[in-house]
C-alpha cells in the first residue's frame, strides 16, 4: 500500500474515530479525572482510589480470570467444532454447521429469565430430574447459586463460541490445502501436521476471534448478573452508573477496565502476531473434506449436537416462555398458548421497530463494512509506525460499557451540542443510533478483515496493482474476493449485534415511532401480568429472523465465495 | 442454489409478514395526523402509559374537539431518567434555552421529584389554583400522611398515587422450607430464609432507600415506644437495631436489584421464597401467577408497621413545549376520572380498557364502598390501615443518604463475606460469640452516623471513596472472623 493512501485512511478513519467515539466516551468518563476542588483540575486520585478498595481490586482479578478461562474454554468448544466442519463430511453438516451459529442470537432482557425457566429452583432441569427420580422434589437444587464462579465461564464460553467458530472457519477456508497433503506425504502425523502447519496457518484468524472473546467476556455484565455475582468490574461499573450519588469512581472503573482491556490485546498480538504474516498463497483448490460414514458420521453429528443443546438452554427458556400459559415446577409449560404472539406482534410498536432496526443496523454494518476494510488494510499492508496503535484503538469500543457511550452520545446530541446535526427533523435519530451502532461492532469487522488479509498473499494484489489496475478495481475484483469469507464473517457479527444493541436503543431512541426492536422488547417487558412472556414473544421473533438471515447469508455468501466452508 | 435462496427469501418474507398482519393500531399513536402533542417522560410501566394515554386523548377529545399524539419517553428507570434529565438541562443552559422538550415527569418517588425540585426545573403547577377545593384541609388529596408528603408547598409537582413497599412471598416455598408466612420486615431475618430473599437495591431509587430507613425507622419507633424507655438510649439501640435487621434480611438475600418486577417474579417462579416488593407488582403477579389447582403463587402483604404510604408524583418541567396540555393532563391525572383508572377493573365504568394497573389513587373520595366494588382492590382501606408507620423525619431524615451508603458498604458490597459467615453460623447453631462479632455496628452508632456523616456521604468524593474501603474491609474482617469463630464451634 502506498504511503500517501495509508496515511489519508489513517487520518479519515482516526478523526472519525476520534470525533465519533472517543470524544462522546471521554466526555463521560472525564469524571473519574476531574479534581473534587472549584477548579476540577485534572487529578488522578479516583483512578488511584480504585486501587486502594479491595472490593474493586478482586473485581478486577475475578474478571481478569473470567476473561482469560471464558476465552480457554470458548476454543476448546470452537476450534474442534470448526476443524471437524473442516476437515469432514458426516451427516446433517450443512444444517448443523450453520445452526451452530444461533447461540450468539439471544434478545436481551428476557435472556436472562430463560435461563432461569431451565435451571431455576423450579426450573426444567429440576423437574426433569424429579420425574426421573433423581432429585427429592423436597431439597431441589440451586443450580444458579452454587459454583456460580464455573458457571458463568461456561456460559460465556457458550454463547460466545459462535464469533471464535466463524473466525476459525474462515481462516480454514483460506488454508492452502496442498500445504496439509505435502505435510501428509512427507509423512507427519495427522497431530503433528495440526500443530505444524495447519496451527500457525490460522492463527490470524483464532487471534481475531480470541481477541474479541476475550474482551467481551472481560466486559460482560449479562451472565454475571444472571448468577447475581456481582464482585466483577462490569457489575461494580452498572451498579456504579446508576446509583443515585453521582460518583466519579464507575467512571475511574472504566478506564481501568479500557486501558486493561488494550493491554491484554496488545500484549496477545504481540506474542501471537510474531508468526509471519501475509505468506500463504492463495489457495490452488477446493479443500476435499473427507466424506465420513456409519459411527463416525454419526459422532461428528453428535458432537455438535450436544454443543447446541447446551448452548441454546437459554434460548429453550425464552422460546418456551413465549408459549406458556403457566410454567411453573414443570419440565414444559403446562398451559401452552400464541396469544402472547398475537399480542407482542400486533402491539403497535412493533412494525415500525422492525424497519427502524433493519435500517440503523443495516446501514451500520455497511459503514462498518467500509471504514473496516480500510483500517485492515492500513493495518496490515501498510508499513506506517502508527497502523498498530490504529488496530488497539478500533478495539476499544468492545470495552466502554454501553450505557456511558449512551449518555455520552445524548449529552452532544442535545440541542445547541456539536452532535445535534446527527439528529433529523421530528428528533429522528437515525444517524445517531447508525454511528453509535457502527463503532461499537466495527471490532468485529476489522478483526475478521485483518485476520482475512493476513492470510492472503500480497503478491496477488501487487500484481494487479503492476498490471496497471486502480486501487478500486483491484480491491473490487482482487482483494474482496480473496477475503469476502471474512468480510461476510464480521459482517454477519456486527449486523446481528447492531440489531440486538441495548444501551444506545434504550436512551438514544426517544420516540416510539423511533424504536428499534430492543426498545419495542423493553417497552413490552413492563407490561403488567404478561410483560415477560410478551418480550419472550418478540424477543423469539427476533431471534427467527436473525436466525434465517444469518443462515441465509452464510449459506449463500459462502457459496459465491467459494472459500466460507461450514 | 436458487431454490435455496428461494427457500431463505421466502422465510424471511413470511416472517416479516407476520407482525404486518397482526398489526393493531392505536388511536393515539399517529403523530402526523394528531392535532397536538404531549411529551411525557416517565419510568411508568407499558399498561400505565397505555391506559392514561388513551383515557386522556379520549378525554381531550371530548373537551377540546381535537385529537392528542402522546410521545411517551421511556429511557429506563427513574436512574436513566435522573441521567436524562441532567443531560438535557446541563446542555440547555449552555445553550441557554429553556428546557429539554419535555412537558411532563410522571412516575417515580418523593425523594427523586424533591431532588429535581431542588434544582428549580419544575413549574408551578395551576391545578393548585383551579381546583382549590381538591386541596383543602380534609379535602381529597392531603398535604401530608404517614408523615410523606403528598405536594410541596411551592406546589411545583403533586402525587397522583399511593403505593408502598411490602413483603411478597410464595406459599409452596414457605412450605418447603417449612416457615411460617412472614408478616414484618424483622421475619425476612429469620436464619431458615438463607439464600432465598429477594431485595430491592436501595442504592438505585430513592424510594427504595427510604423503604430501607424505614425498617430502620421502625425498629426505633418500637424502641422510643417501649414504656419507661429513655429517649436518647431507645434512638442508639433502636438504630443499632434496624442495622442489624437490614444486616440479617442482606445475608439472607440472593440478591438486590433494581428492576421492580424481578422480585415477584422470581418469588413467583420459587426462586425466592419472599422478598421486598412495592404494592403494585406485588398484586399483579398474585392475580396473573397461579399453581395448577388456581392458587396463588405470590401472596403480598404490606409490612406490619413497617412501611408508610408514599405519593407518586407528576411535573410539569420548565419549558414545556407544551405547558397547557401538560397542565390539563396534571388536572385529568388528579380528577376522579383519572383516578379510577388506578385501581378500576377492565372493563368497569370508568375503569382501565385493557388492564387492571393495581394501584392506590392519591384521593380519599374514591375509596367508597361503592366504588371500591368494582376495583381489583376491593380491600383496601390505606387511610385507615392500623399497620402504617408514620414516618418522623427527625429521627433519620438527615442521615437519608448516609443509610443508604451504609447499606451499601456494610451489606451490598461485602454481600460474599456476610453470607459466607452466615452459612457457617446457621451451620454452627448461631454460636453467641460469632454472632456479636458478626452483628457488630459500634463503628456505625447513632451518634456518629444517625444525623448524617459527611465522610459517607459528603460533597468530597474521594474522601467518601476511602472512608468507604476502609469501612467496607472492616465490615467485611468482621464477617471473616465470625465465620472462622462458627467454623471452629461447629459440632
Amino acid at each position: 500500500m502506498k504511503r500517501g493512501h495509508a496515511i489519508l485512511v489513517t487520518t479519515i478513519v482516526g478523526l472519525l474515530f476520534a470525533v465519533f467515539f472517543l470524544y462522546p466516551a471521554a466526555m463521560i468518563v472525564r469524571q473519574a479525572f476531574e479534581g473534587t476542588g472549584d477548579d476540577a483540575s485534572l487529578t488522578f486520585d479516583f483512578i488511584a482510589a480504585v486501587f486502594r478498595n479491595p472490593i474493586y481490586r478482586e473485581g478486577l482479578w475475578n474478571t481478569f480470570a473470567l476473561g482469560i478461562l471464558s476465552t480457554m474454554v470458548t476454543m476448546a468448544i470452537a476450534f474442534p467444532l470448526a476443524l471437524v466442519a473442516h476437515r469432514h463430511d458426516f451427516i446433517g453438516k450443512k444444517w448443523l454447521g450453520a445452526l451452530i451459529l444461533a447461540p450468539m442470537i439471544l434478545p436481551p432482557f428476557v435472556g436472562a429469565v430463560g435461563v432461569k425457566q431451565m435451571l431455576g429452583v423450579n426450573g426444567s432441569l429440576n423437574a426433569l430430574l424429579m420425574n426421573l427420580g433423581l432429585m427429592e422434589s423436597a431439597s431441589p437444587h440451586d443450580w444458579l447459586s452454587h459454583g456460580r464462579f464455573v458457571g458463568i465461564v461456561l456460559m460465556n464460553a457458550l454463547h460466545l463460541y459462535p464469533i471464535l467458530y466463524l473466525n476459525i472457519a474462515a481462516a480454514l477456508a483460506q488454508l492452502d490445502p496442498a500445504l496439509e497433503q505435502a505435510a501428509e506425504n512427507l509423512g507427519s502425523p495427522p497431530w503433528k501436521r495440526f500443530l505444524r502447519v495447519t496451527l500457525p496457518l490460522v492463527m490470524p484468524g483464532v487471534f481475531a476471534g480470541a481477541s474479541i472473546v476475550f474482551i467481551a467476556a472481560f466486559t460482560e455484565l449479562g451472565v454475571p448478573l444472571v448468577f447475581d455475582y456481582a464482585r466483577v468490574t462490569p457489575v461494580q461499573i452498572f451498579d456504579g452508573l446508576k446509583g443515585l450519588d453521582n460518583d466519579p469512581l464507575p467512571y475511574a472503573l472504566t478506564t481501568v477496565l479500557l486501558v486493561a482491556s488494550i493491554t491484554v490485546f496488545i500484549l496477545s498480538k504481540w506474542i501471537v502476531g510474531r508468526t509471519r504474516p501475509g505468506s500463504a498463497p492463495r489457495p490452488k483448490g477446493r479443500n476435499s473434506a473427507m466424506r465420513l460414514t456409519g459411527v463416525k458420521s454419526a459422532a461428528c453429528a453428535v458432537l455438535f449436537l450436544s454443543v447446541l443443546v447446551l448452548s441454546i438452554i437459554p434460548h429453550l427458556g425464552v422460546m418456551l416462555l413465549s408459549v406458556s400459559g403457566r410454567w411453573y415446577g414443570t419440565v414444559i409449560p403446562d398451559e401452552l398458548t400464541l396469544r402472547h404472539y398475537s399480542e407482542a406482534l400486533g402491539n403497535e410498536l412493533v412494525v415500525p421497530s422492525i424497519r427502524n432496526s433493519l435500517l440503523y443496523a443495516g446501514c451500520a454494518t455497511l459503514a462498518a463494512l467500509v471504514i473496516g476494510l480500510a483500517v485492515a488494510w492500513v493495518v496490515v499492508r501498510s508499513q506506517l509506525k502508527s497502523r498498530g496503535l490504529l488496530d488497539s484503538l478500533v478495539m476499544l469500543p468492545l470495552a466502554v460499557p454501553g450505557l456511558v457511550m449512551a449518555f455520552g452520545y445524548l449529552a452532544l446530541s442535545q440541542e445547541g451540542m456539536p452532535f445535534h446535526f446527527l439528529i433529523g427533523s421530528g428528533g429522528n435519530p437515525f444517524l445517531l443510533l447508525v454511528v453509535a451502532y457502527m463503532f461499537r461492532r466495527l471490532p468485529y469487522v476489522v478483526r475478521s478483515a485483518v485476520a482475512g488479509l493476513q492470510q492472503c498473499n500480497p503478491v496477488l494484489e501487487e500484481a494487479a496493482s503492476s498490471l496497471g489496475a486502480s486501487p478500486v478495481r483491484m480491491l473490487r475484483r482482487i482483494a474482496i474476493p480473496l477475503i469476502g469469507a471474512n468480510l461476510a464473517a464480521g459482517g454477519i457479527l456486527a449486523f446481528a449485534f447492531a440489531m440486538l444493541e441495548v444501551s444506545d436503543s434504550l436512551i438514544l431512541a426517544q420516540q416510539s415511532q423511533h424504536f428499534p426492536i430492543t426498545k419495542a422488547i423493553y417497552a413490552l417487558l413492563s407490561t403488567l401480568g404478561n410483560g415477560t412472556e410478551l418480550a419472550a414473544a418478540l424477543g423469539v421473533w427476533a431471534m427467527l429472523f436473525l436466525t434465517v438471515a444469518v443462515i441465509g447469508a452464510v449459506t449463500l455468501g459462502g457459496k459465491r465465495g467459494g472459500a466460507f466452508k461450514l | 442454489m436458487k431454490a435455496k435462496a428461494c427457500i431463505i427469501i421466502g422465510l424471511l418474507v413470511i416472517i416479516v409478514a407476520l407482525p404486518m398482519l397482526l398489526r393493531r393500531d392505536s388511536d393515539t399513536a399517529n403523530p402526523d395526523a394528531a392535532d397536538d402533542t404531549l411529551v411525557i417522560l416517565s419510568p411508568h410501566n407499558e399498561s400505565i402509559r397505555h391506559e392514561f394515554g388513551e383515557a386522556f386523548a379520549a378525554d381531550w377529545k371530548k373537551t377540546t374537539g381535537r385529537s392528542i399524539y402522546i410521545d411517551w419517553r421511556t429511557p429506563g428507570g427513574t436512574s436513566e431518567i435522573r441521567m436524562v434529565l441532567d443531560a438535557g438541562f446541563k446542555a440547555a443552559q449552555k445553550t441557554r434555552r429553556q428546557g429539554i422538550g419535555v412537558d411532563l415527569f410522571f412516575g417515580g418517588g418523593e425523594p427523586d421529584f424533591s431532588g429535581q425540585a431542588r434544582l428549580d426545573r419544575f413549574q408551578r403547577l395551576n391545578v393548585f389554583d383551579n381546583h382549590p377545593e381538591w386541596f383543602a384541609e380534609n379535602g381529597p388529596i392531603p398535604e401530608t400522611f404517614t408523615g410523606e408528603r403528598y405536594w410541596p408547598a411551592d406546589h411545583v409537582w403533586v402525587g397522583t398515587c399511593l403505593s408502598r413497599f411490602g413483603i411478597c412471598y410464595n406459599p409452596d416455598v414457605l412450605k418447603r422450607l417449612d416457615i411460617p408466612s412472614p408478616t414484618r420486615w424483622a421475619d425476612l431475618g429469620d436464619p431458615a430464609y438463607a439464600g432465598t430473599i429477594a431485595l430491592a437495591d436501595p442504592t438505585k431509587s430513592g424510594s427504595v432507600a427510604r423503604a430501607f430507613e424505614l425498617v430502620v425507622q421502625g425498629e426505633m419507633q418500637r424502641a422510643l415506644a417501649h414504656p419507661g424507655a429513655n429517649p436518647k438510649a431507645a434512638r442508639e439501640s433502636g438504630w443499632a437495631d434496624g442495622l442489624r435487621l437490614i444486616q440479617r434480611m442482606s445475608a439472607n438475600a440472593r440478591y438486590f436489584t433494581d428492576s421492580a418486577s424481578k422480585v415477584p417474579l422470581d418469588v413467583g417462579q420459587g426462586n425466592a421464597a419472599a422478598g421486598m416488593c412495592i404494592d403494585f407488582y406485588g398484586r399483579s403477579y398474585a392475580t396473573d401467577l397461579t399453581t395448577r389447582d388456581n392458587k396463588p403463587r405470590v401472596v403480598w402483604l404490606p409490612s406490619n408497621a413497617g412501611t408508610t404510604l408514599s405519593a407518586d408524583p407528576i411535573a410539569v418541567l420548565k419549558g414545556a413545549p407544551h405547558p397547557e396540555i401538560a397542565q390539563a393532563f396534571v388536572a385529568f391525572c388528579l380528577s376522579p376520572a383519572g383516578q379510577t383508572l388506578w385501581f378500576g377493573r377492565p372493563g368497569t365504568p370508568g375503569g382501565p380498557r385493557k388492564r387492571a394497573l393495581h394501584r392506590m389513587p392519591i384521593r380519599r373520595d374514591l375509596y367508597t364502598p361503592e366504588i371500591l366494588a368494582l376495583t381489583t382492590i376491593p380491600d383496601a382501606n390505606p387511610w385507615h390501615d392500623k399497620g402504617n408507620l408514620t414516618y418522623q423525619p427527625e429521627l433519620t431524615g438527615a442521615a437519608f443518604g448516609t443509610l443508604r451508603q451504609l447499606v451499601k458498604i456494610m451489606c451490598i458490597d461485602s454481600h460474599d463475606e456476610l453470607t459466607d459467615a452466615w452459612s457457617a453460623m446457621r451451620e454452627a447453631g448461631m454460636p453467641a460469640d460469632a454472632l456479636a462479632v458478626f452483628s457488630d455496628v459500634s463503628r456505625v452508632n447513632y451518634a456518629t452516623v444517625g444525623h448524617g456523616d459527611a465522610r459517607l456521604s459528603g460533597k468530597d468524593k474521594l474522601a467518601t471513596a476511602d472512608h468507604a474501603a476502609e469501612l467496607g474491609e472492616w465490615f467485611r474482617t468482621n464477617y471473616r472472623r465470625a465465620a472462622a469463630i462458627a467454623r471452629s464451634t461447629r459440632p
